[in-house]
Parts: structure tokens; C-alpha cells; sequence
């Protein structure tokens, strides 16, 4: 008898163990890691590949290794780091303007039938219309200074933020409506307790797409609108392509990608969490 | 013995949907007394739900008048309509918060109304981790956080598997008899307005009005699979087939 019960504990133990133990955080990381990872060897790869081909010559297409090595000496250099922090500045001050005007605007039209008519598709006109096509009037109205990159990014990014607003109010499921309604809440209360959280997820989905926009636009205002004596990640890169430096020129081009990805990667961590609390899943935006 | 007060007097209620749409309600009468359990029961699109809509104020009648002598409604839905984003406390707290209840108060407010619908200990809990029947406990506890004397239900238990809803019967109803609360519950389920209502209100579609009634005399705690509650589920049955033959709507189709 003693012997069977204890052939049992045993067994059971033995079972538990395997099953409550997680996986250890290395290797939880390397699973959500290694894809990406294949694939950015893969770019490399064909990158080297392409060198080795000899299609262009060294001195347009230079193979990785030289890039890297260029992006490690620009890294230590400080006009580097001044102009990616012109780029930074004016990319944080065009990005909080636009999430001003794009979520005062979009409330706005949220809110009213008559602005709706008026100018709902415009804002959703504008999301089509390139940035780049904005700047000869940009430069008109301001000339060569911070004011014509400001307008622009903030015509490429107000647009998404307000449409995300908008189709997230008008995307809050009645259901809530009705619930916050018989709970009493009217008017600003409504709009605070229900339906500003509810259209939250939406109005982040239009912030990323914002940023993606307000990062374009920066970029080729950069290369257009050159400031004498200030430098920038776009300055950096027409100054390379003009003394045909390519290692330096897809070296700034890596970091103008990377930054991109990473400001995007926030975005998406913040959209996730709060899609997660919610119970929605994790769906991709 | 004075007689019950009224708490919901409804008066020549009628609804139409826009300007020229069809009359969804027409001409409704109907008093429920203080502390009454009156079922409404009807088939889709008899405007039952429409009528609870009027009473909680989410739509105004086209004509009549709905008077609840100032005492504050709640309502649940088939959908428990918890707001995702908030944990469970939050969702009562917020119901509080609307009832200008001080925030000192909240705490200890939540823990009893969860007591109540027995589900200590949940207020960490997020929605979508509840199952339906924990859902429901959970708008409960948030209607009745408001303090109100009168509760509309709109089929709250319909998405519920039998055992759950069997077992929101038995809580619904205690706590009903326990805060005197004057509950309108609709629903499609005959036997469910036979184990629940002291009144079970008749329905009819085409326009939607209250066409006949039924006073459940049967004592309480009632089973729904009792024989009693069998009896009068049947004769309810008898009575709604009866109105499929003067429906002019499926005349007409």
C-alpha cells in the first residue's frame, strides 16, 4: 500500500515539475528574437552578394563590413551626433504640434455634424497627398528656415492623428454608450469616462501612423530645406551623396531607418499592452 | 393592508422611429408596483426592448409619459457592457463616482456590492477574463452601485449556458426580495418569466402593445423545472401561439 502511494506522489511530482517550470527568459527571447534576426542576415547577405557580383562599383556599393565600420567611426564623431539631434528636436517639436492640432481637430469633427461635412474628407484627402508636394509652397511662404519643415510635418501627421480620433469615436460600440448613459454619465463625463478610453486604441493607431508621416516628411524637408550652418541627418546625407561617399550615405541611412523602427516599436508596445489589458488579443495595427 | 405604492407608471407610450417609420409601440399602459417582479415576454420585435430603452431614458416616446416618481433606474443588458478597460473595481467605482458617492467610500463600497452578487475578491479582475456569468454579476453589482430603485433587465441571462443562468435565477431573486427592488425583466424565454415574475406582461408585434397578462401565484423559491412553473409556461405558450394567427404582419407575408 505504502509502496503504491508513494509510486504515485512520485508520479505526480514528476509531472508538476516540468509543466510549472517557464522557460527560461534566454530562450523566451531568442524565440521572439531569431526571426528577425534571419532576416536582417538574409539582407546582409544578398547585400554582400550584390557587392561580390560587381553590378556597381565599390566606390557606389560598398559591401557591409565597410558601412558598419563607417557607422562606427560616425558614431564617435560630433557633427554626427549635432545632427541627429537637429533631426530629433525637430522631429519631437513637429510630432507634438501635430498631436495638438490633429487631436484638437479630430475631436472637433468628432463632435460636430457641420465640421464633419465640412472638412471630414478632407482630412482624409490629406492623408493621400505626398508630403514632398507640400514644400515648394513651405518654402514660399517661410523660406529655408525651421518654420517650412515644422508646417510640412505638421500637415503630413495632423491628418492620421485627427482620422485616428475621429474613427475612434465613431467606432465605440453603442453598447458602452448606452451602459455609460444608464450610469449616468452626460455630456463631458460621457466623453471622459467612455468614450475617450474606449477610442483610445484607435487614436494610438493614428499617432503611429502620424509618426510615420511626421518621420517622412522630416526627411525629405531635410534634403530640400538646407539651413546654412545647421547640420541634420538629411544634411549629412545630400553632403555625402555630393562627395559621392556612399559608405556614409547608407551608413546615415541605416540610423534614419533605425530610429524610425524604434520610435514605431514604442508605438506598438504601448498598442499591444493596451489591446492585451483589454482582452483584444494582439493583433497587429 | 394599504395597497402597494406604484413605482413605474407608464401613459399612452407610443414610439416611432423617425418621422415616418413604423409605430414600434403603441399606446402602452401599464403600472408596476413598488417591490414587483413583472416579466415582459414577447418575440423578437414586439418593441419589449424598445419600451425598457423609454423607461431608462436612452430614447424619448413620440407621445405619453413615463414617470418613475423620481427614483433612480438601472439597467442591464444581454450584453453586460462592462467597459474593457477598466478592472472590475473600476467599473463599480465608476457607476459610484456617476452617483457622486465621496471616494473614501469606494473601497469598502465595491467589496460589500461584490459580496452581494458573490464574487468576493474579483476587483483586480479584468473583463475579458471573466466568463458571461461572472460578467453579469459584475454589471449587477455595478447597477446596483447606483442605488436604484427600479431595474430594467433586457434579456440579461440569454447568452448564458442553463446551469449559470439557473443560478443568476436564484440570485436576481434574492437580491430583488432583499433591496425591495422593482425589477422589469424581458425576456423570450417562457419558462424563465414564469419562475421569475409575480406578472408576466404579454407582448404583441405589429404595433408593439401589452396584450394580455399573467399573474404567477406560485410561491417562492420557484424551480424552473417545477411541474407549477410547467403548467403556466404552457398556457403562456398557448397564449402566444393564439397571437401568431391575428399578427398582421405574418398575414401579410
Amino acid at each position: 500500500m505504502t509502496v503504491v502511494t508513494r509510486e504515485v506522489r512520485t508520479e505526480q511530482a514528476a509531472l508538476r515539475l516540468p509543466a510549472a517550470a517557464p522557460a527560461p527568459l534566454v530562450r523566451r527571447l531568442w524565440r521572439r528574437v531569431w526571426p528577425g534576426l534571419l532576416a536582417i542576415v538574409i539582407v546582409l547577405a544578398a547585400w554582400q552578394l550584390l557587392y561580390l557580383s560587381g553590378v556597381k562599383p565599390a566606390y557606389v556599393l560598398p559591401d557591409p563590413l565597410t558601412v558598419f565600420d563607417r557607422l562606427g567611426t560616425l558614431l564617435v564623431t560630433a557633427s554626427f551626433w549635432l545632427g541627429a539631434a537637429t533631426t530629433m528636436i525637430r522631429a519631437v517639436t513637429g510630432f507634438a504640434v501635430a498631436l495638438v492640432i490633429g487631436t484638437v481637430l479630430g475631436a472637433a469633427v468628432a463632435r460636430s455634424r457641420i465640421l464633419r461635412a465640412a472638412i471630414g474628407s478632407l482630412l482624409s484627402g490629406l492623408q493621400t497627398m505626398p508630403s514632398i508636394a507640400w514644400f515648394p509652397l513651405a518654402i514660399l511662404f517661410f523660406g529655408l528656415t525651421e518654420q517650412a519643415i515644422l508646417f510640412v510635418i505638421v500637415l503630413g501627421a495632423a491628418p492620421s492623428i485627427a482620422n485616428g480620433l475621429i474613427s475612434g469615436i465613431d467606432d465605440v460600440p453603442p453598447q458602452l454608450l448606452r451602459a455609460g448613459h444608464v450610469l449616468g454619465a452626460r455630456g463631458w463625463r460621457m466623453l471622459r469616462h467612455v468614450v475617450l478610453p474606449a477610442a483610445l486604441p484607435v487614436y494610438v493607431a493614428g499617432l503611429k501612423q502620424g509618426w510615420a508621416f511626421a518621420w517622412r516628411s522630416l526627411l525629405a524637408g531635410e534634403l530640400l530645406v538646407t539651413i546654412s550652418q545647421v547640420t541634420a541627418l538629411g544634411v549629412l546625407l545630400s553632403n555625402a551623396r555630393s562627395f559621392a561617399d556612399a559608405p556614409t550615405l547608407l551608413a546615415v541611412m541605416i540610423v534614419i531607418l533605425v530610429i524610425g523602427m524604434v520610435v514605431d516599436g514604442v508605438f506598438t508596445v504601448i498598442a499591444r499592452a493596451m489591446r492585451r489589458r483589454r482582452g483584444l488579443g494582439t493583433t497587429r495595427l | 393592508m394599504s395597497a402597494p405604492r406604484t413605482a413605474l407608471r407608464i401613459d399612452g407610450v407610443s414610439m416611432r422611429y423617425g418621422r415616418t417609420g413604423a409605430l414600434v409601440l403603441a399606446d402602452v399602459e401599464l403600472n408596476v408596483a413598488e417591490g414587483e417582479f413583472v416579466c415582459m415576454l414577447g418575440r423578437s420585435g414586439c418593441g419589449k426592448s424598445t419600451l425598457l430603452s423609454l423607461i431608462a431614458g436612452l430614447e424619448r416616446p413620440t407621445s405619453g409619459t413615463i414617470d418613475a416618481g423620481g427614483r433612480g433606474i438601472g439597467m442591464m443588458f444581454q450584453d453586460s457592457g462592462l467597459f474593457p478597460w477598466l478592472t472590475v473595481q473600476g467599473n463599480i467605482e465608476l457607476a459610484l463616482r456617476l452617483s457622486g458617492v465621496p471616494r473614501a467610500e469606494w473601497d469598502d463600497r465595491v467589496a460589500d456590492l461584490l459580496a452581494i452578487v458573490r464574487l468576493p475578491g474579483a476587483q483586480r479582475r479584468r473583463p475579458h477574463e471573466l466568463s458571461g456569468g461572472m460578467r453579469q454579476r459584475v454589471a449587477l453589482a455595478r447597477t446596483l452601485a447606483q442605488e436604484c430603485r427600479v431595474l430594467l433587465m433586457d434579456e440579461p441571462f440569454a447568452a448564458l449556458d442553463a446551469i449559470t443562468r439557473d443560478a443568476m435565477h436564484d440570485e436576481i431573486e434574492r437580491i430583488a426580495a432583499e433591496r425591495a427592488l422593482t425589477v422589469l425583466f424581458v425576456t423570450h424565454n417562457v419558462r424563465e418569466a414564469v419562475r421569475l415574475g409575480d406578472r408576466v406582461l404579454l407582448l404583441q408585434s405589429g404595433p408593439g402593445r401589452v396584450a394580455g397578462e399573467l399573474v404567477v401565484d406560485l410561491p417562492r423559491p420557484r424551480r424552473l423545472d417545477s411541474p407549477d412553473v410547467a403548467v403556466r409556461a404552457a398556457h403562456l405558450h398557448e397564449l402566444l401561439d393564439a397571437q401568431t394567427d391575428v399578427d398582421p404582419e405574418e398575414v401579410a407575408a
